[in-house]
């Protein structure tokens, strides 16, 4: 009687834990399998001179967000979590930067934002660093405060300014043998001091000497016909190396130089594609001239670029501009928070310091620039497309390794 | 020589656009006495036009030029009337609906085609070569038409009953009136005029050197710089200063890196705004 008396007691105290026990185990494997959102800032001007360069990129942003999605999110701890973009308009201008990230650090409170683009970034850290922010520029031009020293919560996640300029060294060294010295032209964007030595040291490396000062162009010169000359002025050169330049810039001094007879091969160290330069100065005088761009239906592009670029071009044409930097460095922060397991901005930032390759849309990437950015580790660099034009035609010009010291 | 041909192809190419511009905010202002703070985006507007008409549409570039002009000309008729002139002698109004202006259609056209480089078609191709000296065909037709243009203006202006009639408004608008000049009439037309030549400015630039929905932000500080240096009221001062500006802005580059050569350029706008507070050929302003 005793005995089932106690056995009673037992099988109540399970039943009891059971029923205690069974919503809360049921609601804990519920929710590992209900997918959480992360809401994650993005600094784009969406108005402005600068829209021509953030709008595309912020297009195919949020493609790679999709299809991030749609690979099941990130997973941490076993809890997925969807990406949601939560879009700021700069306004092209640092005072917008300044508002744009304020809007998104306190009034929405999120830990992590993608952008903005180049000497922009700047802007972002006396408000992202001391509220240990991590952000990701989608380009820099290597100007102070965008990734150095003084940023300990930014991390370049693509190629940029630095990169392109190795990637695009190696190619003019590769397609043109004979070239020793180059013009150096870049635009009076502040960054002058500081990448010009850094270029020459990259040219240096590969054999190649820059001849004469650097031929600095205002960032308001309506008529390149001037610069041009001055290039051409520049005698006993083999080339030109332009750093830190857009379409249209190139297109004109290009034409200016072509029309004065000058055909020397021209590098034109940035993300965007020939199209650009041919519109302005035509498949004729466009020969010769190389830039660092991703060419879509690129066979030697690795597949994660592959898919976004066609989404890209499916949804906005094939003229569009693919700059994918952005992308890129949703993907890899994607990478660090997964390897990390967590979303807690100190511990994604130890574990990015800690990682010495990241995968990124174009492939394993090396993470990198400790002497040139004066920062461990914040700096990833991928293989570096090239774009060429051949037979009348914008085709791929091959991918260039890339280490940047 | 192998310098100096390009520098001064460069130097007529850039004031002959610079004053195309610039002669129809100070036509506007010495008729209507409204600065026109919009007109550097007219001129952009009037090259996105031309692109539509001529790589849109594909018609003929000449063709497409003379469609622009008018869809322009038409525009600046319809803000004399519906944004200028109801707030005739209102600065800070007229400011307000001008930055409207900017805003509405530097943010429609980056909306519609911004985000692509495009570019006029060029009225000819080819380079002219001379021994060592090469300047491009474009160039040539560039500076081509603003001179000649230029020069039917400077006959509008000086020979004909509408061209008098603008000047008697800009040197007194209630003599003008009371000698039966229709004065709305007169500053509808000076606002075409100048709405269409910006659009003739937009269209040639557009192939010279490429279209951007912010190309009108620059041009208009070139304008103002003009009718500053020309002085209030002058029209032949624009042509002047426009040459003065134009020679600055090519030559200095040569010499100057980067900023730098802007800021040059604007501190000896400067240096003979001191020299000549009423411009270069400017009258003193009554206080």
């Amino acid at each position: 009687m005793k005995s089932m008396k106690s056995s009673s007691i037992i099988s109540i105290i399970i039943l009891v834990g059971w029923m205690v026990l069974l919503p809360i185990t049921a609601n804990k494997a519920s929710a590992q399998s209900e997918k959480k959102t992360l809401r994650i800032g993005e600094l784009v001007s969406l108005t402005g001179f600068f829209s021509i360069r953030d709008i595309p990129d912020a297009n195919e942003t949020k493609i790679a967000a999709d299809l991030i999605n749609e690979m099941g999110g990130i997973t941490i701890n076993g809890q997925k979590y969807l990406i949601e973009l939560v879009p700021e308009d700069y306004k092209s201008s640092m005072d917008g930067v300044a508002a744009a990230t304020n809007r998104l650090v306190y009034d929405k409170g999120l830990k992590f934002i993608i952008g903005p683009t180049a000497f922009f970034a700047a802007a972002t850290g006396p408000i992202c660093d001391p509220n240990k922010i991590i952000r990701i520029p989608t380009w820099v031009v290597h100007s102070p405060g965008e990734v150095d020293s003084s940023t300990p919560y930014a991390f370049l996640g693509c190629n940029a300014t630095v990169a392109t300029a190795i990637g695009m060294a190696e190619y003019l060294k590769q397609a043109y043998p004979n070239v020793k010295k180059v013009t150096y032209v870049t635009i009076d964007d502040g960054t002058v001091p500081h990448m010009s030595s850094i270029a020459e040291k990259i040219l240096n490396d590969k054999g190649i000497i820059i001849v004469g000062k650097p031929i600095v162009y205002s960032n308001d010169t309506l008529d390149f016909s001037p610069i041009a000359a001055k290039i051409n002025a520049n005698k006993g050169t083999d080339a030109v190396f332009h750093v830190n330049c857009v379409g249209p810039q190139v297109g004109n001094i290009v034409k200016g130089l072509r029309e004065l007879g000058n055909n020397m091969p021209y590098a034109a160290c940035m993300p965007t594609s020939l199209t650009e330069v041919v519109a302005v100065a035509g498949k004729e005088a466009t020969k010769d001239v190389f830039v660092g761009a991703i060419t879509a239906g690129d066979p030697d592009m690795a597949p994660l670029a592959t898919e976004i670029c066609k989404r890209t071009i499916a949804q906005y044409g094939s003229d569009y501009t693919l700059y994918l930097t952005g992308a890129d460095g949703l993907w890899d922060l994607k990478q660090v928070m997964e390897k990390a397991q967590s979303l807690d901005p100190t511990v994604v930032k130890a574990t990015w310091e800690s990682m010495d390759t990241i995968e990124t849309i174009f492939g394993t990437g090396t993470v990198c620039g400790d002497e040139i950015f004066g920062i461990k580790h914040h700096v990833v660099a991928h293989p570096q497309p090239i774009q060429i034009l051949k037979d009348g035609k914008i085709v791929s010009g091959g991918w260039m390794p890339v280490y940047i010291p | 020589m192998e310098q100096l041909v390009p520098t001064l192809t460069n130097i007529l190419v850039l004031s002959s656009m610079y004053i195309l511009v610039a002669l129809g905010f100070v036509l506007l202002f010495n008729v209507a006495g409204i600065l026109n703070f919009a007109h550097g985006v007219i001129y952009m507007l009037g090259g996105y036009i031309g692109f539509a008409f001529s790589v849109v549409c594909g018609l003929n570039q000449w063709l497409a030029l003379l469609l622009t002009v008018i869809v322009i000309a038409s525009f600046g008729v319809f803000l004399e009337r519906f944004c200028f002139r109801p707030f005739a002698g209102d600065f800070n109004r007229t400011v307000t609906i001008c930055i409207a202006i900017i805003v509405i259609l530097e943010t429609g056209v980056n909306i519609i085609g911004g985000t692509k480089i495009l570019t006029f078609p060029a009225f000819v191709e080819g380079i002219l070569r001379i021994g060592h000296v090469s300047v491009s065909h474009e160039r040539i037709v560039t500076f081509a038409i603003g001179a000649a243009l230029l020069g039917i203006i400077i006959w509008f202006i000086n020979r004909t009953k509408w061209g008098q009639q603008m000047q008697a408004i800009s040197q007194d608008i209630e003599a003008a009136a009371l000698q039966g000049i229709n004065v709305h009439r007169i500053s509808a037309f000076a606002s075409a005029l100048g709405c269409g030549l910006a659009a003739i400015a937009g269209c040639l630039m557009g192939a010279y050197i490429g279209l951007s929905p912010f190309m009108g932000d620059f041009m208009l500080v070139k304008v103002l710089i003009v009718a500053i240096l020309a002085g209030v009221g002058s029209i032949g001062g624009v042509f002047f200063a426009g040459l003065v500006l134009g020679a600055i802005d090519a030559i200095l580059p040569l010499f100057i890196s980067g900023a730098a050569s802007s800021a040059i350029a604007v501190a000896i706008v400067i240096v003979i705004l001191l020299i000549r507070p009423q411009g270069l050929f400017g009258h003193e302003m009554e206080m």
